[in-house]
């Protein structure tokens, strides 16, 4: 507990200028929705025939006459990739920064295990992540209640909940990454959460690479196939599982095994 | 009661060796230095004692127990070279972590040990030099009151009153019963404090006694002013010839010196026990 707390404080400042930056951006574009609406119909007409361009950001399946497809494509894949690399950031740092900052021989020197540090670092990601997207949708339905929108709720719950997914998952492998990378676990973190948000647009634009589909977790929070369905495509899960299981299990073997520089 | 046993401790970095085949004995109550330069597995050693780095084959055990957890860290002091804290935290938070993570209250003695080394636990780490890190470090190494404190280069960035006073505070330590493990290559900081001490070089520890005993060795430092033909003394180390005096290590038969220095006229003569130091170079070279 002594560990996790310290843990949180050390991650405070970043989280709020984080939280504070995506919940006013999630505001300020709920904000812009009422004097966008009358021109929506147009919009959509346009993207229909954007092509490919359309198919790559799911704009092809939505309509921008609704509120929530509005908020899907504007609010929730602005979201999808910011929140994605605070998740990277937030998991591809933490057990490395204690060798690049050369703090890890006070921390281990006292008697931690390693294994608690591994499970206390690990606590304050998925704390983290979780928090930053309780307050950002707390936010989001505020904003949208001000507006005085009618909204399916229930829908973009579940719109938000898919993003949450994705960014654990992103978190989690970025976790990974910071077990056994001191120097370059930033970039190489950021580098694979644009990797799979570039893998997702790429088997959006052609039916031939359905199955890329399984290997990215933004396709879990594809947020046309959550509107159209009305539910979360969970086959989509299995992949994000997989990353998500194997990078605890790896991180916890390597931490455990390693020479702490 | 061996606080520290080390048996044919091998690590290699890689192909590059850290030690091979280590043995050391570090008994209850000892001051024992550890001598060696720069890259000879001084710093290796300790950090496979606190378990920081995996040892590739041999034993460690520390207060007779196989180091496999961490339980035996909560009576040992770690004082690293170069001391390195949060930076955004204050110096008082930094020493209230080290103690929550031992889990006990160490308010008395880090009040004490702080008041001692003239430290300001107001300031941020941060805003501290290199010196003043290294008296956070202290006193989270000695807070406390471990039964082993293990220093690796001690009084690196410390100035000499409060080097002074940090040596009045690790005797009054190990006169109470803590064991200590000192690093360092100020071979005088050896001497004059330590009981016991081993040198190492290349990875293997090459002489561990008493300090008196290392000392006294047959050996004898000569110290000779006159106009003496070296090549009549055999068995001679480290020879020099500065300011018209001779001097040098001889580790032969007494009588044949003084037979080879009556061959002479000198002007003066000096005949004393080798410090720590032509020790050390007795052996490195």
């Amino acid at each position: 507990m002594v560990l996790l707390k310290h843990e949180l404080k050390q991650n405070l400042k970043s989280f709020v200028i984080w939280t504070i930056a995506l919940s006013l951006t999630v505001i300020m574009l709920v904000g812009l929705y009422p004097s966008m609406k009358s021109q929506m119909d147009e919009f959509t007409e346009m993207f229909s025939q954007m092509g490919s361009f359309s198919s790559a950001f799911g704009m092809d399946k939505v309509s921008f006459g609704t509120f929530t497809g509005y908020y899907s494509v504007e609010v929730n894949s602005s979201l999808g990739l910011t929140g994605a690399i605070f998740a990277a950031l937030t998991g591809g740092t933490i057990l490395s920064k204690e060798e690049s900052n050369k703090t890890s021989e006070f921390l281990l020197s006292h008697p931690v295990s390693r294994k608690d540090v591994v499970t206390s670092k690990l606590l304050c990601v998925l704390i983290e992540i979780i928090a930053i997207n309780i307050i950002i949708w707390i936010s989001l339905i505020v904003s949208v209640i001000l507006i005085g929108e009618s909204v399916d709720f229930k829908l973009l719950s579940l719109l938000h909940l898919a993003v949450l997914l994705n960014q654990l998952i992103i978190g989690l492998i970025a976790f990974f990454i910071s077990s056994f990378q001191v120097k370059g676990s930033i970039p190489l973190s950021i580098g694979l959460a644009m990797f799979f948000y570039f893998l997702n647009i790429i088997s959006n634009i052609t039916d031939t690479l359905d199955f890329v589909k399984y290997l990215t977790p933004y396709s879990i929070s594809e947020g046309a196939d959550i509107i159209n369905k009305e539910a979360i495509n969970y086959k989509y899960l299995i992949s994000g599982f997989i990353y998500s299981a194997l990078s605890i299990y790896l991180s916890y073997k390597i931490y455990l095994n390693k020479d702490i520089k | 009661m061996s606080i520290i046993n080390i048996k044919n401790l091998t690590k290699y970095y890689g192909k590059s060796k850290g030690v091979e085949n280590l043995n050391l004995v570090v008994e209850k109550g000892d001051y024992f230095g550890f001598i060696g330069p720069n890259g000879a597995g001084k710093s290796t050693t300790l950090r496979l004692l606190l378990s920081l780095i995996k040892k590739d084959s041999g034993e460690i055990s520390v207060f007779d127990k196989d180091i496999k957890d961490e339980e035996y860290l909560k009576d040992v002091g770690y004082l690293p070279s170069e001391s390195f804290f949060y930076n955004n935290m204050k110096v008082i938070d930094v020493l209230k972590l080290s103690s929550d993570l031992r889990n006990i209250n160490c308010d008395e003695e880090r009040n004490i040990l702080v008041n001692r080394l003239k430290l300001d636990v107001n300031k941020k780490i941060n805003e501290l030099s290199f010196g003043n890190r290294k008296k956070v470090g202290i006193v989270c190494a000695l807070q406390h009151k471990p039964k082993l404190f293990i220093l690796d280069e001690p009084t690196t960035g410390l100035d000499p009153l409060i080097q002074k006073e940090f040596y009045s505070i690790l005797k009054e330590y190990n006169d109470s019963g803590t064991t200590i493990l000192m690093s360092s290559h100020v071979l005088s900081e050896v001497e004059n404090h330590c009981n016991k001490a081993a040198i190492i070089k290349n990875g293997t520890i090459i002489a561990s006694d008493y300090v008196d005993k290392l000392s006294k060795t047959t050996a004898h430092q000569i110290s000779v002013k006159g106009n003496i033909n070296i090549d009549d003394f055999k068995d001679i180390k480290n020879y020099k010839y500065e300011n018209e005096t001779h001097s040098f290590l001889y580790n032969g038969d007494i009588n044949e010196l003084i037979k080879a220095l009556s061959k002479s006229k000198l002007v003066d003569l000096k005949i004393e026990e080798p410090s720590l130091e032509e020790i050390f170079l007795h052996y490195y070279k």
